[in-house]
């Protein structure tokens, strides 16, 4: 397994072209106009990046998690509140959604975070020729204890703020990555086993 | 033509049910590969469109046990990139043909027409 300062680099360094290759997928899988692009990239501590998130008026999100075993072990989350991650299914819908999300709606944003997460593992993929095997995607909705995995708050974590415009709209969401070490592994959110 | 989705996530089938109906074709639908192979055994539909990444029972299992029930049984893989072994296993445990996600439409309906011409 790659050591986890190598895969944030590399990782910081593949945003644009992840980015490129899922607003691709996404137009592919809905037939609509996807485009996507990265407004920041940071690497912080989780500790930070929680903080963050605790930032506001009781905050929600709803949390797209998955995994990547191979060379990339990793945990991957794409982050949305709740109206941004509404009116996205919505638009992927075709037709405007109220929150809670229904079965339907869940599916489709979990497909929103599977294939960002796969776009960005096969620009991995394809760079280093290697294979990986992604988990499958899970949503999450609720405050932020409800929906992030209890790592080290010392765990080192690449954000990217990405911006997904879509039929007019800007709506911006967060990709996380968060390297595993070799003894952690998936949990039931998503989040590392120790 | 009768054409079973096999597909834990709910919005996937959702849109692969719209195109095939809109192509003619009558549509099943199973959220995982134990509901699959039971759907199967009831309805026997012309073709299998099976997701490999499934919950409780894989994609690849769900092959097996319909193609032991049903050696001539048209199944067609939707792998997700980066499963090419499991596209093989599937190939060699009798799949007829593959679709990588995300798929255009076409590639979909064209599949479908090689496999059941």
């Amino acid at each position: 397994m790659a050591q986890v300062d190598e895969v944030l680099t590399i990782w910081g360094k593949i945003c644009g072209p992840g980015l490129d290759e899922a607003g691709r997928a996404l137009s592919q899988m809905t037939g609509l106009d996807f485009m996507m692009e990265d407004r920041a990239v940071n690497e912080e501590n989780w500790g930070d990046v929680l903080e963050r998130f605790n930032a506001g008026n009781d905050p929600q999100y709803c949390v797209v998690h998955l995994g990547a075993k191979g060379l990339l072990t990793a945990q991957i989350m794409l982050i949305f509140s709740p109206d941004h991650c509404r009116r996205l299914v919505s638009a992927m819908m075709g037709e405007e959604m109220e929150l809670p999300l229904d079965d339907v709606g869940l599916s489709a944003f979990a497909e929103v975070g599977n294939v960002v997460g796969t776009a960005f593992l096969n620009v991995f993929a394809n760079l280093f020729q290697t294979p990986f095997e992604p988990t499958i995607p899970h949503v999450l909705h609720g405050r932020r204890e409800e929906v992030f995995p209890s790592f080290s708050r010392n765990e080192r974590v690449l954000i990217t703020e990405a911006i997904f415009r879509v039929t007019g709209q800007a709506l911006s969401g967060e990709i996380l990555i968060v390297p595993l070490r070799s003894d952690q592994d998936f949990g039931q959110r998503g989040g590392p086993r120790q | 033509m009768r054409v079973l989705i096999v597909d834990d996530a709910a919005f996937m089938r959702l849109r692969l049910k719209k195109l095939l109906t809109q192509d003619g074709y009558e549509v099943e639908e199973a959220g995982n590969g134990q509901e699959a192979v039971e759907k199967y055994g009831a309805l026997h539909p012309d073709c299998v469109l099976m997701d490999i990444t499934m919950p409780e029972m894989s994609g690849i299992d769900a092959l097996k046990a319909i193609k032991a029930e049903d050696p001539g049984a048209n199944v067609i893989m939707v792998s997700a990139l980066g499963q090419q072994a499991m596209v093989i296993q599937a190939i060699q445990h009798g799949a007829r043909d593959f679709i990588v996600k995300p798929y255009e439409p076409e590639r979909v309906l064209a599949s479908l027409n090689k496999v059941l011409s």
